[in-house]
């Protein structure tokens, strides 16, 4: 609704979603990118694109809130994978980041949707849980997970597919 | 493209789906799906899907209150708080302006004419900050901020930039004790940016890792400064 307001030019309901959204959308984007600076781009760019209907929601498929935190988030992935780009480019290692929490999982069960995705991912067992959260979170490849958690290329690749998997079925209530 | 076995998840359009929303294709795998899901609904259900599933996962993280700049920057770049009637043919003739420059290169002329034909001029006057090393004259950024807040810095020297830095403008309120971040600057070129900062305020550069202070405050030397002052 304030989605479709939006996209009408209609500035109180921008206003409205960005009291209501930025806290987790900035949330989100901080802790994608660790940067205040790259965090404030990236929820700017994605909420213009939400502005200027560049980016159109269709609520037949699916959450709008979803849609919204994966709007930042690819933003902010992009962002960050531009400043890796620029830091190997001058030939530098990436310094100390702000620190993330923890356990990103610990605060799941705390909406029905988590619940459910908390559980599944529970099911899929420590080793490819790891690699999906490293994944969705820190932005990292197929590769980059591989060496950053120290396991072959081919482990961490169909891990990640047979997590996938396992968590699809789970969801949607079918035996894996 | 490997020497592995054929992959029976590859015929599985929807786990490529969930692969491209969790982030692990490569670059070219992932343009390559964006350019099928155009014309296969299929595939826009499977990454909308993946979305859904994988969302709470963002959704749970501690929610973190955003710099009030921010939707500064989106009211301006919306035009929400579009500030109508602007006065063309402003002439931008400023004492203060030419006592702030005197004696600066040509570079900094030239940053200086930049700054007047680039925009057309919003009612009332531009402030501007001349930000220069502690206790050296020679202007290296010049900033230029009009009265609905849209605010242009220009690199009017050659900053000191280590490699694998970044340039990152501070704002310090007069009497506050803590500067609120107004984003990266480039060491060449200019940048736009909102300031909703009056006069007084100090403008200051530090010397930040690549993306910007991760901390929300400098943590590198302050290399330059100055002051917003009344054009």
């Amino acid at each position: 609704m304030l989605l479709g307001l939006c996209a009408q030019q209609d500035g109180a309901a921008f206003r409205q979603l960005y009291e209501l959204e930025s806290p987790v959308l900035y949330g989100v984007a901080l802790r994608i990118t660790r940067r205040p600076a790259l965090a404030s781009d990236a929820v700017h760019d994605a909420l213009l694109q939400v502005w200027r209907n560049a980016a159109r929601f269709d609520p037949a498929r699916g959450n709008a809130r979803a849609w919204l935190v994966s709007l930042v988030r690819y933003r902010a992935l992009d962002l960050v994978a531009r400043t890796r780009r620029e830091v190997s480019a001058a030939d530098a290692d990436l310094p100390e980041e702000v620190d993330p929490e923890p356990d990103p999982l610990s605060r799941l069960a705390q909406t029905r949707a988590g619940q459910a995705l908390r559980k599944c991912l529970d099911e899929v067992g420590a080793d490819r849980r790891q690699f999906v959260i490293l994944a969705f979170l820190e932005g990292l490849s197929h590769s980059e997970v591989a060496a950053k958690v120290g396991q072959p290329l081919g482990t961490v690749k169909s891990g990640i597919r047979r997590a996938l998997i396992a968590l699809r079925a789970c969801l949607e209530g079918a035996p894996a | 493209m490997s020497d592995h076995p054929p992959d029976p998840f590859d015929e599985d359009p929807d786990l490529l789906a969930a692969e491209y929303v969790l982030g692990v294709l490569e670059p070219e795998q992932a343009r390559a799906l964006e350019a099928l899901a155009l014309h296969d609904p299929a595939i826009r259900d499977s990454i909308a899907a993946w979305q859904d599933r994988l969302a709470p996962i963002a959704l749970s993280l501690a929610p973190h209150p955003p710099p009030p700049v921010l939707w500064r920057r989106l009211a301006l770049a919306t035009g929400i708080d579009r500030v109508s009637g602007a006065r063309p043919g402003w002439v931008w003739r400023s004492a203060g302006l030419w006592r702030a420059t005197t004696a600066l290169s040509l570079a900094v002329a030239a940053s200086l004419a930049f700054l007047l034909l680039t925009r057309p001029q919003p009612v009332g006057q531009p402030m501007l900050a001349a930000l220069s090393p502690s206790g050296a004259p020679g202007a290296i950024f010049l900033v230029r901020v009009d009265a609905d807040g849209h605010a242009t810095v220009v690199a009017a020297g050659r900053p000191d930039l280590p490699s694998g830095k970044a340039l990152e403008l501070w704002a310090l309120k007069p009497g506050a004790t803590a500067p609120e971040s107004l984003g990266l600057i480039p060491a060449s070129g200019q940048r736009r940016l909102i300031v909703s900062d009056r006069a007084g305020t100090q403008l200051l550069v530090s010397q930040e890792p690549p993306g910007g202070s991760p901390t929300g405050l400098p943590t590198g030397p302050v290399v330059y400064a100055g002051t917003l002052t009344e054009s």
